[in-house]
Protein backbone atom coordinates (compact mmCIF):
# COMPACT_ATOMS: atom_id res chain seq x y z
CA UNK A 1 0.00 0.00 0.00
CA UNK A 2 1.74 3.43 -1.11
CA UNK A 3 2.08 5.62 1.98
CA UNK A 4 -0.67 8.51 3.41
CA UNK A 5 0.01 11.95 2.05
CA UNK A 6 -3.53 13.56 3.28
CA UNK A 7 -5.48 12.44 6.34
CA UNK A 8 -8.41 13.68 8.02
CA UNK A 9 -9.76 12.57 10.82
CA UNK A 10 -13.50 13.47 12.46
CA UNK A 11 -12.08 17.23 10.59
CA UNK A 12 -15.27 19.90 11.06
CA UNK A 13 -14.71 22.94 8.94
CA UNK A 14 -16.48 26.28 9.66
CA UNK A 15 -16.66 29.68 8.25
CA UNK A 16 -18.69 31.13 11.06
CA UNK A 17 -18.03 30.91 14.98
CA UNK A 18 -19.05 27.05 16.45
CA UNK A 19 -21.12 26.97 13.15
CA UNK A 20 -20.03 23.97 10.84
CA UNK A 21 -20.06 24.11 6.88
CA UNK A 22 -18.42 20.93 6.16
CA UNK A 23 -17.56 18.01 9.11
CA UNK A 24 -16.97 15.22 10.58
CA UNK A 25 -14.95 14.38 7.55
CA UNK A 26 -12.99 11.05 7.28
CA UNK A 27 -10.85 11.54 4.57
CA UNK A 28 -7.45 9.63 3.05
CA UNK A 29 -5.40 10.61 0.21
CA UNK A 30 -2.52 8.08 -0.78
CA UNK A 31 0.52 9.13 -2.82
CA UNK A 32 -0.47 8.95 -6.66
CA UNK A 33 -3.85 8.67 -6.07
CA UNK A 34 -6.74 10.43 -7.60
CA UNK A 35 -9.78 11.08 -5.61
CA UNK A 36 -12.61 12.47 -6.61
CA UNK A 37 -15.05 14.54 -3.91
CA UNK A 38 -18.49 14.78 -5.57
CA UNK A 39 -21.50 16.47 -4.38
CA UNK A 40 -23.65 19.74 -5.69
CA UNK A 41 -23.11 23.39 -4.04
CA UNK A 42 -23.15 24.11 -1.26
CA UNK A 43 -21.82 20.65 0.08
CA UNK A 44 -18.81 21.71 1.41
CA UNK A 45 -16.74 19.93 -1.12
CA UNK A 46 -14.20 23.53 -2.01
CA UNK A 47 -13.89 24.49 2.15
CA UNK A 48 -11.87 21.03 2.06
CA UNK A 49 -10.02 21.41 -0.35
CA UNK A 50 -9.12 25.28 0.63
CA UNK A 51 -8.15 23.70 4.25
CA UNK A 52 -5.99 21.11 2.88
CA UNK A 53 -4.01 23.43 1.01
CA UNK A 54 -4.17 25.90 4.50
CA UNK A 55 -6.13 28.61 2.55
CA UNK A 56 -9.26 28.04 5.10
CA UNK A 57 -8.71 31.12 7.15
CA UNK A 58 -7.76 33.22 4.28
CA UNK A 59 -10.74 32.63 2.96
CA UNK A 60 -12.57 33.55 6.04
CA UNK A 61 -13.31 29.58 7.70
CA UNK A 62 -11.36 27.94 10.26
CA UNK A 63 -11.34 24.42 11.31
CA UNK A 64 -13.78 23.87 14.72
CA UNK A 65 -12.49 20.70 15.33
CA UNK A 66 -10.92 17.21 14.49
CA UNK A 67 -7.56 16.33 13.12
CA UNK A 68 -5.48 17.20 9.26
CA UNK A 69 -2.55 15.36 8.86
CA UNK A 70 -1.03 16.63 5.49
CA UNK A 71 2.59 14.84 5.20
CA UNK A 72 3.76 16.98 2.01
CA UNK A 73 5.27 20.46 2.35
CA UNK A 74 2.85 23.40 1.64
CA UNK A 75 4.82 23.85 -1.66
CA UNK A 76 4.42 20.11 -3.12
CA UNK A 77 0.76 21.07 -3.24
CA UNK A 78 -0.66 22.70 -6.34
CA UNK A 79 -4.00 24.51 -6.99
CA UNK A 80 -5.96 24.28 -10.09
CA UNK A 81 -9.00 26.80 -9.89
CA UNK A 82 -12.31 27.03 -11.30
CA UNK A 83 -12.07 30.27 -13.32
CA UNK A 84 -8.57 30.84 -15.10
CA UNK A 85 -9.58 34.23 -15.86
CA UNK A 86 -10.41 34.92 -12.39
CA UNK A 87 -7.18 33.50 -11.42
CA UNK A 88 -4.83 35.20 -12.96
CA UNK A 89 -4.11 38.55 -12.75
CA UNK A 90 -4.79 41.19 -15.52
CA UNK A 91 -2.39 43.57 -15.23
CA UNK A 92 0.57 41.27 -15.43
CA UNK A 93 1.95 39.33 -17.93
CA UNK A 94 1.81 35.32 -17.96
CA UNK A 95 5.41 35.58 -18.04
CA UNK A 96 6.10 37.81 -14.89
CA UNK A 97 3.32 35.58 -12.78
CA UNK A 98 5.22 32.42 -13.50
CA UNK A 99 9.03 34.10 -12.52
CA UNK A 100 6.76 34.88 -9.24
CA UNK A 101 6.33 31.66 -8.01
CA UNK A 102 10.15 31.22 -8.31
CA UNK A 103 10.89 29.27 -11.56
CA UNK A 104 13.81 29.86 -13.96
CA UNK A 105 13.39 30.16 -17.52
CA UNK A 106 13.74 26.68 -18.18
CA UNK A 107 11.53 25.72 -15.61
CA UNK A 108 9.06 27.81 -17.51
CA UNK A 109 9.53 25.96 -20.52
CA UNK A 110 9.51 22.03 -18.84
CA UNK A 111 6.01 23.01 -17.10
CA UNK A 112 4.83 24.85 -20.16
CA UNK A 113 5.78 21.57 -22.64
CA UNK A 114 4.04 19.10 -20.07
CA UNK A 115 0.64 20.95 -20.85
CA UNK A 116 1.52 21.12 -24.41
CA UNK A 117 2.16 24.79 -24.53
CA UNK A 118 5.28 25.73 -26.24
CA UNK A 119 6.60 29.04 -26.81
CA UNK A 120 6.33 28.61 -30.24
CA UNK A 121 2.36 29.51 -29.88
CA UNK A 122 2.26 31.35 -26.95
CA UNK A 123 4.24 34.44 -25.81
CA UNK A 124 5.39 34.96 -22.49
CA UNK A 125 4.74 38.75 -23.03
CA UNK A 126 0.88 38.09 -23.62
CA UNK A 127 -1.56 39.17 -21.08
CA UNK A 128 -4.01 36.69 -19.39
CA UNK A 129 -6.92 38.15 -21.61
CA UNK A 130 -5.32 37.22 -24.94
CA UNK A 131 -5.18 33.99 -24.57
CA UNK A 132 -8.32 31.41 -25.16
CA UNK A 133 -10.18 30.04 -22.63
CA UNK A 134 -8.32 26.66 -22.90
CA UNK A 135 -4.84 28.10 -23.30
CA UNK A 136 -5.80 29.69 -20.04
CA UNK A 137 -6.71 26.90 -18.31
CA UNK A 138 -3.38 25.11 -19.15
CA UNK A 139 -1.27 27.87 -18.55
CA UNK A 140 -3.10 27.83 -14.47
CA UNK A 141 -1.99 24.16 -14.88
CA UNK A 142 1.34 24.67 -16.11
CA UNK A 143 1.66 27.11 -12.93
CA UNK A 144 -0.07 24.30 -10.57
CA UNK A 145 2.77 22.15 -12.06
CA UNK A 146 6.06 24.85 -11.60
CA UNK A 147 7.43 23.12 -8.07
CA UNK A 148 6.99 19.49 -8.93
CA UNK A 149 4.06 19.25 -6.78
CA UNK A 150 3.03 15.48 -5.60
CA UNK A 151 -0.58 16.47 -4.96
CA UNK A 152 -2.55 18.74 -7.21
CA UNK A 153 -6.15 20.26 -5.98
CA UNK A 154 -8.22 20.74 -9.16
CA UNK A 155 -11.12 22.32 -8.21
CA UNK A 156 -13.72 22.14 -10.70
CA UNK A 157 -11.20 22.58 -13.24
CA UNK A 158 -13.52 22.32 -16.81
CA UNK A 159 -16.70 23.90 -15.50
CA UNK A 160 -15.93 27.19 -17.45
CA UNK A 161 -15.05 25.20 -21.02
CA UNK A 162 -16.36 23.58 -23.14
CA UNK A 163 -16.66 20.22 -23.62
CA UNK A 164 -13.88 19.46 -26.63
CA UNK A 165 -11.83 21.35 -24.03
CA UNK A 166 -13.05 18.90 -21.22
CA UNK A 167 -11.71 16.02 -23.18
CA UNK A 168 -8.06 17.84 -23.97
CA UNK A 169 -8.06 19.15 -19.90
CA UNK A 170 -8.97 15.70 -18.69
CA UNK A 171 -6.33 13.99 -20.91
CA UNK A 172 -4.13 16.65 -19.37
CA UNK A 173 -4.40 15.43 -15.85
CA UNK A 174 -4.56 11.47 -17.03
CA UNK A 175 -0.88 12.16 -18.23
CA UNK A 176 0.12 14.05 -15.17
CA UNK A 177 -1.64 11.47 -12.98
CA UNK A 178 0.33 8.75 -14.77
CA UNK A 179 3.78 10.55 -13.42
CA UNK A 180 2.84 9.26 -9.92
CA UNK A 181 1.11 13.37 -8.61
CA UNK A 182 -1.80 12.42 -6.63
CA UNK A 183 -5.55 14.38 -7.15
CA UNK A 184 -7.79 16.04 -4.81
CA UNK A 185 -10.56 16.37 -8.13
CA UNK A 186 -13.51 18.24 -7.11
CA UNK A 187 -16.36 18.58 -8.80
CA UNK A 188 -20.21 18.42 -9.16
CA UNK A 189 -19.63 16.35 -12.86
CA UNK A 190 -20.67 12.90 -12.00
CA UNK A 191 -19.14 11.14 -15.42
CA UNK A 192 -16.27 13.23 -15.68
CA UNK A 193 -15.16 12.18 -12.25
CA UNK A 194 -15.39 8.87 -12.85
CA UNK A 195 -13.84 8.67 -16.05
CA UNK A 196 -10.39 10.09 -14.31
CA UNK A 197 -10.26 9.24 -10.20
CA UNK A 198 -9.05 6.05 -8.77
CA UNK A 199 -11.71 6.30 -5.98
CA UNK A 200 -14.59 8.83 -5.26
CA UNK A 201 -15.98 10.48 -2.13
CA UNK A 202 -20.08 11.90 -2.44
CA UNK A 203 -20.14 14.52 -0.01
CA UNK A 204 -23.71 16.01 0.76
CA UNK A 205 -24.25 18.96 3.12
CA UNK A 206 -21.06 18.38 4.20
CA UNK A 207 -20.56 15.31 5.08
CA UNK A 208 -18.87 12.40 3.16
CA UNK A 209 -21.93 10.43 2.28
CA UNK A 210 -20.03 7.42 0.62
CA UNK A 211 -16.48 6.60 -0.72
CA UNK A 212 -15.96 3.68 -2.97
CA UNK A 213 -14.26 2.97 -6.28
CA UNK A 214 -16.12 4.82 -9.48
CA UNK A 215 -17.34 1.58 -10.82
CA UNK A 216 -19.16 0.73 -6.50
CA UNK A 217 -20.24 4.61 -6.82
CA UNK A 218 -21.86 4.44 -10.47
CA UNK A 219 -23.27 0.72 -10.57
CA UNK A 220 -24.16 -0.23 -7.30
CA UNK A 221 -24.83 2.75 -5.05
CA UNK A 222 -25.28 2.49 -1.52
CA UNK A 223 -26.46 5.70 -0.06
CA UNK A 224 -29.65 6.79 -1.40
CA UNK A 225 -28.30 10.10 -2.10
CA UNK A 226 -25.57 9.00 -4.50
CA UNK A 227 -27.70 6.84 -6.25
CA UNK A 228 -30.43 10.11 -6.50
CA UNK A 229 -27.25 11.95 -8.06
CA UNK A 230 -25.87 9.06 -10.28
CA UNK A 231 -29.74 8.93 -11.40
CA UNK A 232 -30.23 12.50 -12.30
CA UNK A 233 -26.75 12.74 -14.58
CA UNK A 234 -27.75 12.88 -18.41
CA UNK A 235 -26.56 10.55 -20.88
CA UNK A 236 -26.07 9.58 -23.89
CA UNK B 1 -55.03 26.19 -41.67
CA UNK B 2 -51.76 26.71 -39.39
CA UNK B 3 -48.47 26.93 -40.98
CA UNK B 4 -46.38 23.54 -40.79
CA UNK B 5 -43.53 25.75 -39.85
CA UNK B 6 -43.07 27.90 -37.15
CA UNK B 7 -40.07 29.68 -37.87
CA UNK B 8 -38.40 30.02 -41.55
CA UNK B 9 -34.99 31.10 -42.37
CA UNK B 10 -34.29 31.86 -45.68
CA UNK B 11 -30.53 33.20 -46.52
CA UNK B 12 -29.99 34.58 -42.59
CA UNK B 13 -26.67 35.64 -41.73
CA UNK B 14 -25.95 37.92 -39.32
CA UNK B 15 -22.27 39.76 -39.28
CA UNK B 16 -20.88 41.75 -36.32
CA UNK B 17 -18.08 45.27 -36.71
CA UNK B 18 -15.52 44.34 -34.19
CA UNK B 19 -13.58 47.69 -33.21
CA UNK B 20 -9.86 47.22 -32.31
CA UNK B 21 -7.10 49.05 -34.61
CA UNK B 22 -8.60 48.13 -38.39
CA UNK B 23 -12.33 47.88 -37.74
CA UNK B 24 -13.00 44.14 -39.01
CA UNK B 25 -16.07 41.97 -40.07
CA UNK B 26 -16.95 39.12 -37.63
CA UNK B 27 -19.32 36.54 -39.33
CA UNK B 28 -21.47 35.08 -36.53
CA UNK B 29 -24.01 33.25 -38.44
CA UNK B 30 -23.62 31.58 -42.14
CA UNK B 31 -26.02 32.58 -44.58
CA UNK B 32 -28.81 30.01 -42.83
CA UNK B 33 -31.85 28.65 -44.86
CA UNK B 34 -34.09 26.54 -42.04
CA UNK B 35 -37.04 25.93 -40.65
CA UNK B 36 -38.63 25.21 -37.35
CA UNK B 37 -41.61 22.73 -37.73
CA UNK B 38 -44.50 23.66 -35.51
CA UNK B 39 -44.89 21.70 -32.03
CA UNK B 40 -40.81 20.25 -32.33
CA UNK B 41 -38.48 20.31 -29.72
CA UNK B 42 -35.13 21.45 -31.21
CA UNK B 43 -31.83 21.68 -29.29
CA UNK B 44 -28.98 23.51 -30.68
CA UNK B 45 -25.41 22.45 -29.82
CA UNK B 46 -22.16 23.80 -30.49
CA UNK B 47 -19.34 25.31 -28.44
CA UNK B 48 -18.31 28.94 -27.03
CA UNK B 49 -18.56 31.20 -30.41
CA UNK B 50 -20.44 29.42 -32.59
CA UNK B 51 -23.48 31.63 -33.49
CA UNK B 52 -26.08 29.64 -30.78
CA UNK B 53 -26.89 32.92 -28.85
CA UNK B 54 -27.12 35.04 -32.21
CA UNK B 55 -29.51 32.54 -33.57
CA UNK B 56 -31.75 33.01 -30.68
CA UNK B 57 -31.53 36.91 -30.78
CA UNK B 58 -32.72 36.51 -34.07
CA UNK B 59 -35.64 34.51 -33.41
CA UNK B 60 -36.55 37.03 -30.68
CA UNK B 61 -36.01 39.46 -32.42
CA UNK B 62 -33.92 41.39 -30.30
CA UNK B 63 -31.07 41.29 -32.81
CA UNK B 64 -32.54 41.78 -36.99
CA UNK B 65 -30.59 40.02 -39.66
CA UNK B 66 -27.97 41.50 -41.64
CA UNK B 67 -29.10 39.70 -44.76
CA UNK B 68 -32.34 37.19 -45.33
CA UNK B 69 -35.41 37.04 -44.09
CA UNK B 70 -37.27 35.49 -40.90
CA UNK B 71 -40.80 34.07 -41.35
CA UNK B 72 -42.93 33.39 -38.17
CA UNK B 73 -45.93 31.44 -39.51
CA UNK B 74 -45.67 32.57 -43.04
CA UNK B 75 -45.31 36.73 -41.86
CA UNK B 76 -42.29 38.55 -42.23
CA UNK B 77 -40.54 38.97 -39.17
CA UNK B 78 -39.96 42.71 -39.47
CA UNK B 79 -43.66 43.09 -40.41
CA UNK B 80 -44.91 40.10 -36.89
CA UNK B 81 -42.65 42.72 -34.88
CA UNK B 82 -44.88 46.03 -35.42
CA UNK B 83 -48.05 43.58 -35.12
CA UNK B 84 -50.20 45.34 -32.95
CA UNK B 85 -52.84 42.79 -32.44
CA UNK B 86 -50.45 40.18 -32.31
CA UNK B 87 -47.37 41.10 -30.20
CA UNK B 88 -44.36 39.36 -30.84
CA UNK B 89 -43.38 39.19 -26.85
CA UNK B 90 -46.12 37.34 -26.70
CA UNK B 91 -45.23 34.90 -29.69
CA UNK B 92 -41.64 34.18 -28.50
CA UNK B 93 -39.99 34.34 -25.70
CA UNK B 94 -36.96 33.70 -24.21
CA UNK B 95 -35.21 31.88 -20.69
CA UNK B 96 -31.99 33.23 -20.26
CA UNK B 97 -28.45 31.10 -19.25
CA UNK B 98 -27.99 32.64 -15.66
CA UNK B 99 -31.19 32.58 -13.24
CA UNK B 100 -28.72 34.89 -10.96
CA UNK B 101 -28.67 38.09 -13.31
CA UNK B 102 -31.77 37.63 -15.28
CA UNK B 103 -33.96 38.78 -12.37
CA UNK B 104 -34.30 42.28 -10.91
CA UNK B 105 -33.10 41.81 -7.27
CA UNK B 106 -35.55 44.74 -6.17
CA UNK B 107 -38.44 42.98 -7.55
CA UNK B 108 -40.32 41.08 -5.76
CA UNK B 109 -41.38 37.20 -7.76
CA UNK B 110 -45.12 39.00 -7.99
CA UNK B 111 -43.82 42.21 -10.04
CA UNK B 112 -41.34 40.06 -12.09
CA UNK B 113 -44.01 37.82 -13.20
CA UNK B 114 -46.83 41.12 -13.77
CA UNK B 115 -44.67 43.21 -15.76
CA UNK B 116 -45.32 41.84 -19.01
CA UNK B 117 -48.91 41.61 -18.37
CA UNK B 118 -49.93 45.26 -18.75
CA UNK B 119 -52.17 44.49 -21.47
CA UNK B 120 -54.02 42.55 -18.31
CA UNK B 121 -56.23 44.07 -15.39
CA UNK B 122 -54.86 44.12 -12.43
CA UNK B 123 -56.87 41.08 -11.26
CA UNK B 124 -56.29 38.94 -14.30
CA UNK B 125 -52.60 40.00 -14.03
CA UNK B 126 -53.29 38.16 -10.49
CA UNK B 127 -54.39 35.21 -11.14
CA UNK B 128 -51.76 34.68 -14.18
CA UNK B 129 -49.26 35.39 -11.80
CA UNK B 130 -50.33 32.42 -9.16
CA UNK B 131 -51.51 30.25 -12.49
CA UNK B 132 -47.52 30.33 -13.68
CA UNK B 133 -46.07 29.86 -9.99
CA UNK B 134 -48.16 26.80 -9.74
CA UNK B 135 -47.55 25.45 -13.46
CA UNK B 136 -43.64 25.70 -12.17
CA UNK B 137 -44.11 24.13 -8.88
CA UNK B 138 -43.70 26.99 -6.76
CA UNK B 139 -45.71 27.99 -3.45
CA UNK B 140 -48.05 30.64 -4.19
CA UNK B 141 -46.31 32.95 -0.89
CA UNK B 142 -43.40 32.88 -2.91
CA UNK B 143 -44.85 35.79 -4.64
CA UNK B 144 -44.17 38.37 -2.09
CA UNK B 145 -39.96 37.18 -1.64
CA UNK B 146 -37.59 38.77 -3.80
CA UNK B 147 -34.60 36.86 -5.95
CA UNK B 148 -32.23 36.89 -3.01
CA UNK B 149 -34.28 34.62 -0.96
CA UNK B 150 -34.42 31.65 -3.81
CA UNK B 151 -32.08 29.15 -4.56
CA UNK B 152 -30.54 28.90 -8.07
CA UNK B 153 -33.13 26.60 -8.84
CA UNK B 154 -36.21 28.33 -7.71
CA UNK B 155 -34.95 31.28 -9.44
CA UNK B 156 -34.37 29.24 -12.86
CA UNK B 157 -38.30 28.34 -12.06
CA UNK B 158 -39.20 32.17 -11.83
CA UNK B 159 -37.60 32.97 -15.02
CA UNK B 160 -39.50 30.27 -17.15
CA UNK B 161 -42.51 31.34 -15.29
CA UNK B 162 -42.39 34.48 -16.20
CA UNK B 163 -41.54 33.55 -19.89
CA UNK B 164 -45.13 31.76 -19.31
CA UNK B 165 -47.02 34.28 -18.25
CA UNK B 166 -47.73 35.96 -21.36
CA UNK B 167 -48.76 32.46 -23.21
CA UNK B 168 -45.96 32.27 -25.49
CA UNK B 169 -46.55 30.11 -28.45
CA UNK B 170 -42.55 29.35 -28.94
CA UNK B 171 -39.74 29.04 -26.30
CA UNK B 172 -36.12 30.02 -26.46
CA UNK B 173 -33.88 28.23 -23.50
CA UNK B 174 -30.27 29.52 -23.53
CA UNK B 175 -28.28 26.77 -21.47
CA UNK B 176 -31.34 26.58 -18.91
CA UNK B 177 -29.47 24.11 -16.63
CA UNK B 178 -25.46 24.92 -16.61
CA UNK B 179 -25.63 27.16 -13.96
CA UNK B 180 -27.49 24.65 -11.49
CA UNK B 181 -26.46 21.53 -9.88
CA UNK B 182 -27.65 17.98 -11.67
CA UNK B 183 -30.28 17.05 -9.17
CA UNK B 184 -32.06 20.45 -9.82
CA UNK B 185 -31.51 20.26 -13.77
CA UNK B 186 -33.17 17.25 -14.05
CA UNK B 187 -36.53 19.24 -11.81
CA UNK B 188 -36.07 21.34 -14.59
CA UNK B 189 -35.75 19.44 -17.27
CA UNK B 190 -38.97 17.52 -16.27
CA UNK B 191 -40.92 20.80 -15.52
CA UNK B 192 -40.37 21.25 -19.06
CA UNK B 193 -41.00 18.71 -20.74
CA UNK B 194 -43.98 18.97 -19.13
CA UNK B 195 -45.21 22.07 -20.47
CA UNK B 196 -45.22 20.87 -24.33
CA UNK B 197 -48.46 21.22 -24.52
CA UNK B 198 -49.14 24.57 -24.24
CA UNK B 199 -46.18 25.79 -26.05
CA UNK B 200 -47.94 25.35 -29.84
CA UNK B 201 -45.24 26.48 -31.93
CA UNK B 202 -42.04 24.77 -30.43
CA UNK B 203 -39.28 24.66 -27.88
CA UNK B 204 -35.73 25.50 -29.22
CA UNK B 205 -32.51 24.28 -26.20
CA UNK B 206 -29.61 25.84 -26.67
CA UNK B 207 -26.94 23.56 -25.20
CA UNK B 208 -23.35 22.52 -25.19
CA UNK B 209 -24.08 19.63 -23.79
CA UNK B 210 -25.16 16.58 -26.51
CA UNK B 211 -26.22 14.35 -23.93
CA UNK B 212 -29.17 16.76 -22.46
CA UNK B 213 -30.02 17.58 -25.94
CA UNK B 214 -30.57 13.87 -26.55
CA UNK B 215 -32.64 13.77 -23.48
CA UNK B 216 -34.66 16.17 -24.17
CA UNK B 217 -35.20 16.97 -28.11
CA UNK B 218 -36.64 15.43 -31.32
CA UNK B 219 -34.68 17.12 -33.54
CA UNK B 220 -30.69 17.87 -33.61
CA UNK B 221 -28.76 21.28 -34.86
CA UNK B 222 -24.93 21.26 -34.84
CA UNK B 223 -23.53 25.27 -35.20
CA UNK B 224 -19.95 25.25 -35.68
CA UNK B 225 -18.08 28.51 -36.38
CA UNK B 226 -22.01 30.48 -37.12
CA UNK B 227 -22.01 27.01 -39.74
CA UNK B 228 -24.98 24.52 -39.33
CA UNK B 229 -22.68 21.39 -40.06
CA UNK B 230 -25.30 18.82 -39.29
CA UNK B 231 -29.16 18.69 -38.26
CA UNK B 232 -31.94 16.22 -38.36
CA UNK B 233 -33.83 14.21 -36.02
CA UNK B 234 -31.55 13.50 -32.41
CA UNK B 235 -31.10 10.15 -32.22
CA UNK B 236 -30.31 9.62 -35.67
CA UNK B 237 -27.45 12.73 -35.59
CA UNK B 238 -26.36 10.89 -32.53
CA UNK B 239 -26.30 7.45 -33.56
CA UNK B 240 -25.10 8.20 -36.73
CA UNK B 241 -23.25 11.74 -37.00
CA UNK B 242 -22.14 11.95 -40.24
CA UNK B 243 -19.69 15.03 -39.67
CA UNK B 244 -15.57 14.64 -38.17
CA UNK B 245 -17.24 17.60 -35.85
CA UNK B 246 -20.41 16.40 -34.41
CA UNK B 247 -18.35 12.73 -33.95
CA UNK B 248 -15.80 14.81 -32.29
CA UNK B 249 -18.42 16.63 -29.86
CA UNK B 250 -19.84 13.14 -29.35
CA UNK B 251 -16.26 11.70 -28.17
CA UNK B 252 -15.69 14.40 -26.32
CA UNK B 253 -18.54 13.59 -23.89
CA UNK B 254 -17.66 11.16 -20.43
CA UNK B 255 -19.35 8.24 -20.33
CA UNK B 256 -20.00 5.27 -18.49
CA UNK B 257 -18.78 2.60 -18.53
CA UNK B 258 -15.61 4.54 -19.93
CA UNK B 259 -14.67 3.76 -23.28
CA UNK B 260 -11.80 1.80 -24.71
CA UNK B 261 -12.71 -0.48 -21.09
CA UNK B 262 -10.51 1.87 -18.98
CA UNK B 263 -10.44 1.82 -15.29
Amino acid sequence: MSQLIVQARGLCLGYEKGKVAAGPLDLEIREGEALGILGESGAGKSTLGYEILGLLQEKGGSRVGGDLHCHLDPLEIGFIPQDPLSSLDPLFSIGSQMKELGADASEIQTALRRVHLSLDNISLKSYPHELSGGMRQRLVIAMALLRSPRLVIADEPTSSLDVTLQAEILKLFREIHAEGVAFLFITHHVLLAANFCDRLAVMQAGSIVETGTPREIMETPRHAYTAALVAAVPRL
Amino acid sequence: MPQEMFFEFEGVSRTFTVRGGRAQTFHALAPLTCGFRRGVSCALVGESGSGKTTLARLLTGLLSPSSGRIRIEGQPQEQALHDRRRPYARRVQMVFQNPYLSLDPKWNIRSILEEGLFYLSAAERHSRACRVLEQVGLPAHYASRRPSALSGGERQRVAIARALAVEPDFLILDEPTSQLDVSVQAQILTLIQSLKPVLQGGILWITHDLALAARVAEVLLVLREGKLVEAGPCLEVLGHPRETYTRQLLASIPVWPPRGGGQ
